[in-house]
């Protein structure tokens, strides 16, 4: 009876969400109207009257508030019986049974409702409504031009998905029997970074929705000066940071859990969650731009409808199965519908963005090159490239069967070969970028800027030649080091200039130069990590050394410096699956000492036999990690076969990707207001206009 | 399945009821094109102040000349004082920000400062609440 009931909830949210999304979109239609007639203040508008002398357009754009909350609640309602369901195992809910099992940890039957199709649908539509209902209640007041229409566009995003519920994926289907038990999570998505990486994920995902709505809604409305830039700025920068988490996380996991040593395969689903996050990056940059400068205006619009774009393609992608990947345990019918989805709002968006050409004149030109507006536009474009490389190299396979009736795919190396040298010049921009003022800098500012980090980077040369002939890694590095020069750079003028100013304490100094600056400050933390990550990157694809072996028990093997000794197979039952582990112990090859036991195993599951899972054995320091893949064994265990690699400076990656978060929460966290005077504070200035200097 | 049905008709009378409450009575929220054009301009002046800051500091860790800094800040803050000018032309007097006296250029150096005191106030250095002009 209750997941009846659950089911009617969402086809109710659909219903008041259809109504809502109409009523927002003539709700800002008419409001617009009423604006142009003569710019009178709309509820004084005779036509427009109802007997109590409220405008049409403020009932209808209220009405659009009050059903953002009742679908966001009739939604969570739905949310919450299925957890109930998943919690108390009943498995007469079809989802239920294919997605969790009795002995399934309570952790993991929490998580299965992403683990599936219609749950994950489902979780999505919950994000996106709380979203939806965070947008309305901090812009309803500050932007009332635009909420009309940022409300209808959530909606109608929120429509699809409550529409792919309520006809295509219904998780609350039942199969007409209580089975006594079900089949299982896939054990792939058995392991702690499957249950936090795909929430970030999603988060990401479904929060790039409200940028794009603010885009939408400034087309529509012709408000196209800068206030909807400075309210998204935000509202896209707390997104891009679970993007940037989840991607990181996801490389965990594939690093975890996948055994093939590496983090980033250039998957199909990666690059389907990679593809939004450049064009988000890009849209952060180029943003601030357009704040700054008042230019760019139909690049910003065109990249966060681009974002939002590819993560609808992304999601496609991962449900249609066009794309085989090892993200596929949610391949179903859906696709079709995305794919109408997407064309709709493609062809919609473009055709507004035509539409509203002439009111996205720029009120600049940008003044000289050597200015953080040229490095930021060439960072742009280069962002631009990177994405449409790694787009076309994740639909090849598809375009090629399509032209020749011969699938050919696209591997790592091509991705590589294509994207590295442009990531390569887009480290230097991240080091040129900063250095740069607004507008121009001259000659002597230059050399004063660029003399140091130069310098290091030079220095740095000769020494990187020691660990490779190969010029890449050292190119690689030396560029590493540029940018993390000019960011110490940064840091240790600014806290200098604090101290002469102001005759603070060195440590007094930093933090008021950050907390001041959270922004600029924020963003060098962020370059910081993103060093961090390519330096792990350089490290793994050209340092990294590894052997295919079978040891007997008690015999050992050597590998860049390290002993691997095969102690013994042990067994263990857990509540839902066998682990079978192997115990390795690990020692310095020319001293003997003993560093480490490390315990590379595979998971049999009892609902999923023929389905074995790879858990490595680690032992991670920041120089390298020893990574050991147990491949299989013979008998008991008297010889096991093993995949080892030792990879080095790979901890950066994750030490990088935490500084990323926290360099956006310095970003984002709020800075000190000055206060408005009295008319200036009753007029609907963007709730999320913080003061500081814009950079990075 | 009754009671099923009960449930779902309870719910729905209260969901529709709420979406479709404002269409029938009075609404707080006002829009007006006055409005929305005042937020604009304080949108470019707010916008006009921070490229003066942003470039203040860019000058002072030696990013931009002293020539470029007196070219580029004498832009700036004219399109500052105009911006001002234009709030208080078109949507009444100074309003807090001193004596209807006070020339343009002063009120912006106020509006400056006062900016910059309120930045300040930082927790490390006590939390005075910064009194209004």
């Amino acid at each position: 009876m209750i997941f009846d009931f659950a089911y009617l909830t969402l086809v109710l949210a659909l219903i008041l969400c259809a109504f809502g999304m109409a009523a927002g979109f003539w709700g800002g239609r008419l409001g617009t109207v009423e604006a142009e007639q003569g710019a009178l203040p709309s509820e004084r508008l005779p036509s427009s009257k109802l007997p109590n002398g409220v405008s049409w357009s403020t009932r209808l754009t209220e009405s659009s508030f009050h059903s953002i909350y009742a679908v966001c609640g009739l939604v969570g309602i739905a949310a919450v019986i299925l957890w109930y369901g998943l919690l108390t195992d009943q498995f007469q809910i079809a989802y239920i049974w294919n997605s969790s099992e009795r002995s399934l940890p309570t952790f993991y039957k929490f998580a299965a409702i992403w683990g599936g199709q219609a749950g994950s649908l489902l979780f999505w539509t919950l994000l996106l409504s709380l979203f939806s209902t965070a947008t309305a209640l901090t812009f309803r007041s500050s932007q009332r031009t635009l909420m009309p229409y940022v409300n209808g566009t959530l909606l109608a995003s929120l429509l699809f998905f409550l529409i792919l519920l309520v006809f295509s994926a219904n998780p609350f289907e039942q199969i007409g029997l209580v089975p006594s038990d079900g089949r299982g999570l896939n054990p792939l998505l058995q392991n702690y970074w499957m249950v936090i990486h795909p929430v970030m994920l999603y988060l990401g995902w479904v929060g790039l929705s409200v940028p794009f709505a603010f885009a939408v809604a400034a087309l529509l409305s012709k408000r196209l000066d800068r206030r909807w830039v400075r309210t998204v700025r935000r509202w896209t920068l707390i997104p891009w940071m679970f993007l940037s988490a989840g991607i990181i996380m996801g490389s965990q996991w594939a690093y975890m859990e996948l055994g093939w040593g590496g983090y980033w395969a250039w998957d199909p689903v990666e690059n389907a969650s990679f593809l939004p996050w450049l064009t988000a990056t890009a849209f952060l940059h180029s943003v601030i731009i357009q704040e700054q400068r008042g230019i760019l205006k139909v690049w910003n619009v065109t990249l966060i409808w681009l974002t939002f774009t590819l993560v609808i393609l992304g999601t496609f992608t991962t449900r249609s199965g066009i794309l085989s990947s090892v993200h596929s345990f949610a391949q179903s019918p859906v696709g079709p519908y995305f794919l109408v989805f997407l064309a709709v709002t493609t062809v919609g968006f473009l055709l507004l963005l035509f539409q509203r050409l002439p009111y996205l004149q720029g009120e600049n030109e940008i003044d000289s090159i050597s200015s953080r507006e040229g490095a930021f536009l060439a960072n742009n474009w280069l962002f631009a490239g990177i994405a449409f490389v790694v787009l076309w190299g994740t639909f090849y396979p598809m375009f090629s069967e399509i032209l020749t009736g011969e699938r050919i795919s696209v591997a790592a190396p091509w991705f590589n070969r294509v994207a590295g040298p442009l990531f390569l010049l887009l480290f230097v921009l991240m080091g040129v970028g900063p250095l740069l003022g607004w507008r121009r800098t001259g000659a002597k500012a230059l050399r004063r800027q660029f003399t140091w980090p130069v310098a290091a980077a030079l220095i740095s040369i000769p020494f990187l030649l020691f660990t490779s002939r190969n010029i890449f890694p050292v190119v690689g590095f030396a560029v590493c080091i540029f940018v993390a020069a000019t960011i110490v750079q940064e840091f240790v003028r600014g806290t200098i200039a604090r101290r002469r100013s102001r005759g603070e304490p060195v440590a007094s100094a930093l933090w008021g130069l950050i907390r001041r600056n959270g922004r600029r400050y924020g963003g060098y933390v962020i370059h910081f990590g993103i060093v961090l990550i390519g330096v792990a990157i350089i490290g793994n694809e050209f340092y990294q050394s590894t052997t295919h072996v079978t040891l007997a028990e008690g015999d050992a093997v050597e590998l860049s410096g390290y002993s691997l000794k095969y102690v013994a197979l042990e067994s263990k039952q857990q509540s839902n699956h066998t682990e079978i582990r192997a115990n390795l112990q690990v020692s310095d090859a020319e001293t003997g000492r003993v560093l480490a036991n490390i315990f590379p195993r595979r998971n049999i599951y009892d609902k999923s036999p023929d389905q074995p899972t790879s858990e490595v054995g680690l032992r991670m320091t920041p120089a390298e990690d020893v990574y050991v893949i147990l491949n299989g064994w013979e008998g008991d265990g008297t010889s096991a076969t093993f995949t080892i690699y030792v990879n080095p400076l790979t901890m950066w990656m994750w030490v990088g990707g935490l500084l990323v978060v926290l360099g956006t929460v310095v970003c984002v966290w709020p800075h000190p207001q000055p206060a408005r005077s009295s008319r200036e504070a009753t007029s609907p200035i963007p709730g999320g206009a913080a003061t500081g200097p814009a950079s990075a | 399945m009754w009671l099923t049905i009960a449930l779902i008709s309870v719910f729905s009378i209260a969901a529709v009821g709420y979406v479709i409450l404002p269409l029938f009575g009075r609404t707080r929220t006002v829009v007006s094109a006055e409005g929305e054009e005042l937020a604009d301009l304080i949108t470019r002046k707010e916008v006009a102040l921070e490229a003066i800051r942003e470039l203040e500091f860019d000058h002072g860790v030696g990013k931009i000349e002293d020539a470029d800094f007196e070219r580029f800040n004498r832009i700036l803050r004219l399109r500052a004082i105009r911006l001002i000018e234009r709030i208080e032309a078109e949507f009444g007097g100074p309003d807090g920000l001193g004596p209807d006296t006070v020339q343009l250029d002063e009120r912006l150096e106020l509006e400056i400062s006062r900016r910059r005191r309120v930045e300040e106030r930082l927790p490390n250095e006590g939390c005075r609440s910064f009194p209004q002009e």
